[in-house]
């Protein structure tokens, strides 16, 4: 695909504005589920400005692919502690019998 | 000119990236999150990335998704709570405030990027002249595992290490404790909860080929789409399913997940040992033997992946006493 | 390739490995793997001391791919000074945890809360890897995923201490991630005009480009990343529930170690990637009233503490304000001279370095009295230095590091910055700095002394058990950093011979 100038204009202005309203919803929201899905936004954002970046020669740059798909794991791996230590916090305070029910 | 395609692909990203921040339900955002992550692998396959599009399916939509959306059905409503604080006075203050703040930064950080006069990457003629050295055919596979394979190397440290946090946060602290040498989850041995037999029946149908298709991944990486890292995510979502549909792998789980998790880092460092040993700089492939030492190492790496991932669901559920 | 190439990868990979098999082994042959691993870590450091010593900057390729493509460690005095303090508190700590289990946190066991946690031992050697890493990367997306590798084992280190612990964990965890996501979107901008990530092409690319916009955009970016990662005044919320709810090794780790991770990368962006633009003063000029905000608002608080850990953990975000004030005169103005630069930067550094030590002893300090008293309410401790005269001696040592007092280099670090306040005429950074170390006397006044004061502790006290064996090393171990606060005062001169290799000037 020959992605043109306009097409990669286009992303970036959406990846910058998944980046900046994530970030903003992450400082002001206190649930802890919707911060952890805020700064899984925020990054995400950051990716797709990486790969547009990627995407503007010819064919789409193999390293900062390669960067990305780095980026990506890593989201996965705080992802996944943020989401255990937030069912510890909140088992805390579940009703102490049967309270495990799905 | 933008296409009508991506004018619309790049609205419906923004409407969702809404859907997933602003609404009060856990629930309504974490679904608005699952699509999100297909819609972002369609903007990467727009964008020409199919291996990126590819990992953004399967450990982003697949895996990261399935994560928050499992969080969110466990405890749709914050305990104690009852709802999302807003606070008492001026409940239009925080998100007035946010959204100018986050378009007045939009607008400040987009008339830069459209300012600058962009350089193209200087490592392109490098990248193609010294692939053939690699062993691999598949120029993203050769940055993972031989250009940047330091990047790569500390990146699935990165993972092994979440998975020994999350078991540390479970029963004896995920390793054996004193005088025991089984691994100590509780998870392992405590089934999951029913499910209708319809879903037990689809999951097990489901994993047989979800197997296939992350063994075809690991095994395409090297010359086309493909690699370590969507193929350990095919395979850890095989095992959840399998897991869900009550199959018991809790003998296999306590047996093998802790050293298939530290054999793909072992591995690695160990072949990056080799050149030293031969008075070549750290993470030396030789050509002669640079494709034995990238598929070995990438096949235990998947394996590592696979069991990192999966440690990951294994140890969501709480243990008992944790209150 | 030569010992200090070997020495170079061996620093990040070989503690990797460490982690990855302790992972495996029971439950003493752990601590065995910890302090060799340690031992061995200390041992690889000196190669690299004694060749930047020589005046000689070490470079290694890795894999053999030069950059922009692949990655290149590069050992100068920036890396070879954190190398150093990073081995010997890391020693000196890896012993105390392998001595004393209990601080290193609790764990759920089939029926209980049990102290001593399993999990430190390879979260603690990964944490160590990534710490090295960071130093030695020459490369702007390598020192992301160290930086990532440092953030995530210091949230499972934090998340150790059990119950309590766990939300200021995942507190730690969002501004460390985010701190890192904008880090990585500086990096993002920097590399869409530069077309490389190689710090020294970085900044060769951009003393060609005209428009200086951007790359101020992008340094804007890295600096407000990595100040929520060090914890700079308005973002340092985080930090103290997490250093002081923390398992009691785990906090000097955190506040003498992982902090100076992010300090390291915000002075490689400064200095080494990003040359100076013309518009970046006031940026400087803010992180310097940022600075002195700290350290006076940082100490008050500190005053007003009731409980030792925290009163250390305000401590630390008034030591961090030290390090900013620096910044208004660490980069060469039109007609200032280098020297007047080169002086801040190694009082920087030095203050950083004497702040690790200290700091460390410090909080191993507190912890170790709070494992053993079961608490670290002040009121509850007074009279218990009466039973650890080593523990006092100690602690009174890293006061006189942290008060900055001859001859530790927290003094050689103030006096530096003051000299070079003095040539640039800044008087008002000299009263901040009169100010901070009057300050800091009276907050350590008034967690120490109680200490020593005569009080009658009841002989059901957990106070008053017999000292073990065990614990009178580790109280040794404390003294160890104690002294190295004094001793590392010595070597002043030596510090600014290494910085001067592969410095950017």
């Amino acid at each position: 695909m020959d992605a043109g100038m306009d097409t990669i204009t286009w992303y970036l202005l959406i990846a910058t504005s998944m980046t900046v309203f994530g970030m903003v919803r992450l400082l002001l929201v206190r649930d802890m589920l919707a911060r952890l899905i805020a700064l899984d936004v925020t990054g995400i954002g950051v990716l797709v400005t990486l790969v547009a970046l990627a995407a503007r020669s010819e064919s789409t740059d193999p390293v900062l692919q390669a960067l990305v798909i780095t980026g990506l794991v890593i989201a996965v791996a705080f992802t996944g502690l943020g989401a255990v230590l937030i069912r510890r916090i909140e088992g805390q305070h579940e009703d102490p019998p049967g309270g495990e029910q799905s | 000119m933008i296409s009508p395609l991506d004018i619309t692909l790049g609205l419906a990203v923004l409407a969702v990236t809404g859907l997933s921040l602003i609404p009060r339900s856990r629930l309504v955002i974490s679904m608005g999150f699952l699509v999100l992550g297909v819609l972002a692998a369609l903007v990467w396959l727009r964008l020409d990335a199919l291996d990126v599009a590819l990992a953004e399916a399967a450990i982003g939509t697949g895996l990261l998704s399935g994560l928050i959306v499992w969080l969110a059905v466990r405890s749709p409503v914050p305990p104690g709570a009852g709802a999302m604080e807003t606070s008492p006075r001026l409940p239009w203050l925080r998100p007035a405030i946010g959204v100018l703040a986050g378009a007045s930064m939009t607008v400040v950080v987009a008339s830069v990027w459209l300012r600058a006069e962009h350089h193209l990457p200087q490592w392109r003629e490098a990248a193609e002249s010294q692939l053939p050295d690699t062993g691999v055919e598949h120029p993203i596979t050769g940055v993972l595992l031989a250009f940047r394979a330091y990047d790569t190397l500390l990146e699935s440290g990165i993972l092994m290490l979440t998975a020994a946090a999350v078991l540390a946060l479970s029963r004896n602290g995920g390793l054996s404790a004193e005088g025991a040498h089984r691994l100590g989850v509780h998870q392992t041995y405590v089934p999951m909860p029913p499910v209708p037999s319809a879903l037990s029946w689809a999951a097990r149908l489901l994993a047989p080929p979800l197997v296939l298709l992350g063994l075809w991944l690991l095994f395409a990486g090297s010359t086309d789409s493909g690699g370590a890292f969507q193929s350990g995510a095919v395979l850890a979502a095989a095992l959840i399913l399998l897991r869900s549909a009550q199959v018991d792998i809790s003998s296999l789980t306590a047996h093998w997940l802790r050293p298939l998790l530290v054999g793909g880092v072992v591995v690695f460092i160990s072949a990056g040992l080799v050149g030293p040993l031969l008075g070549l700089p750290w993470l030396s492939w030789e050509p002669e033997w640079a494709f034995a030492a990238v598929l070995s190492v990438e096949i235990l790496l998947t394996a590592g992946i696979t069991a990192g991932l999966y440690a990951l669901f294994l140890t969501l559920e709480n243990p008992e006493g944790v209150r | 390739m030569t010992w200090t190439q070997f020495s170079l990868g061996a620093l990040v990979l070989l503690p990797m490995l460490g982690a990855a098999v302790a992972m495996l082994l029971p439950h003493r042959g752990r601590r065995v793997l910890g302090v060799g691993t340690a031992v061995v870590i200390a041992a690889l450091t000196v190669p690299v001391l004694v060749t930047v010593t020589a005046g000689e900057l070490t470079e290694l390729v890795l894999g053999g791919f030069d950059a922009p493509l692949g990655i290149h460690l590069r050992g100068d005095g920036l890396a070879a000074v954190f190398l150093g303090a990073t081995s010997l508190v890391g020693l000196i700590l890896t012993s105390y945890a392998a001595v004393l289990p209990k601080s290193t946190g609790t764990y759920l066991s089939s029926t209980a809360w049990v102290p001593g946690h399993p999990g430190f031992w390879p979260l603690w050697l990964g944490c160590w890897s990534g710490l090295n890493a960071v130093y030695l990367s020459g490369d702007l997306f390598n020192l992301y995923v160290a930086l990532e590798l440092v953030g995530l084992t210091a949230v499972a280190l934090v998340a150790l201490g059990g119950r309590s612990s766990w939300e200021p964990a995942l507190r730690y965890l969002f501004i460390a991630v985010l701190g890192s996501l904008m880090f990585l979107a500086g990096v993002g901008l920097l590399a869409s005009v530069t077309g490389t990530l190689d710090l020294q092409q970085t900044r060769q690319a951009l003393e060609e480009l005209d428009d200086p916009t951007l790359s101020l955009l992008a340094l804007t970016l890295m600096t407000m990343g990595l100040g929520m990662k060090i914890a700079l005044l308005p973002m340092h919320r985080w930090l103290v529930p997490a250093h002081s709810s923390a398992p009691g090794v785990v906090s000097p780790i955190l506040s003498g170690l992982v902090i100076k991770a992010a300090l390291v990368v915000l002075l490689r962006c400064w200095l080494w990637a990003v040359p100076v633009l013309p518009g970046a003063e006031w940026l400087t000029w803010l992180l310097g009233g940022l600075g002195a905000a700290a350290v006076v608002i940082g100490s008050v608080l500190a005053l007003r503490q009731d409980r030792l850990k925290p009163l250390v953990a305000y401590s630390t975000v008034a030591q961090i304000g030290y390090w900013f004030l620096a910044f208004p005169l660490l980069l060469p103005g039109e007609n200032d001279d280098a020297a007047l630069a080169s002086g801040a930067y190694s009082a920087v550094i030095a203050l950083a370095l004497g702040h690790a030590l200290a700091k460390a002893g410090l909080f191993t300090a507190a912890g170790f009295l709070k494992d053993r008293c079961g608490t670290d309410e002040i009121e509850a401790l007074r009279g218990a230095g009466a039973h650890h005269p080593t523990l006092i001696l100690a602690m009174g040592l890293c006061a006189v590091g942290l008060l900055g007092l001859p001859i530790s280099l927290g003094f050689t670090g103030k006096w530096q910055l003051a000299t070079a306040a003095v040539a640039a005429e800044h008087w008002w950074l000299i009263l901040v700095l009169g100010a901070g170390t009057l300050l800091s006397a009276a907050y350590l006044l008034r967690g120490i002394a109680p200490l020593l004061m005569q009080a009658e502790v009841d002989d059901d006290a957990p106070a008053a058990n017999p000292v073990t064996i065990r614990e009178r090393v580790g109280e040794f171990a404390v003294l160890a950093l104690g002294v190295a606060t004094l001793a590392t005062g010595l070597l002043g001169v030596w510090l600014s011979d290494l910085l001067e290799v592969g410095s950017w000037w």
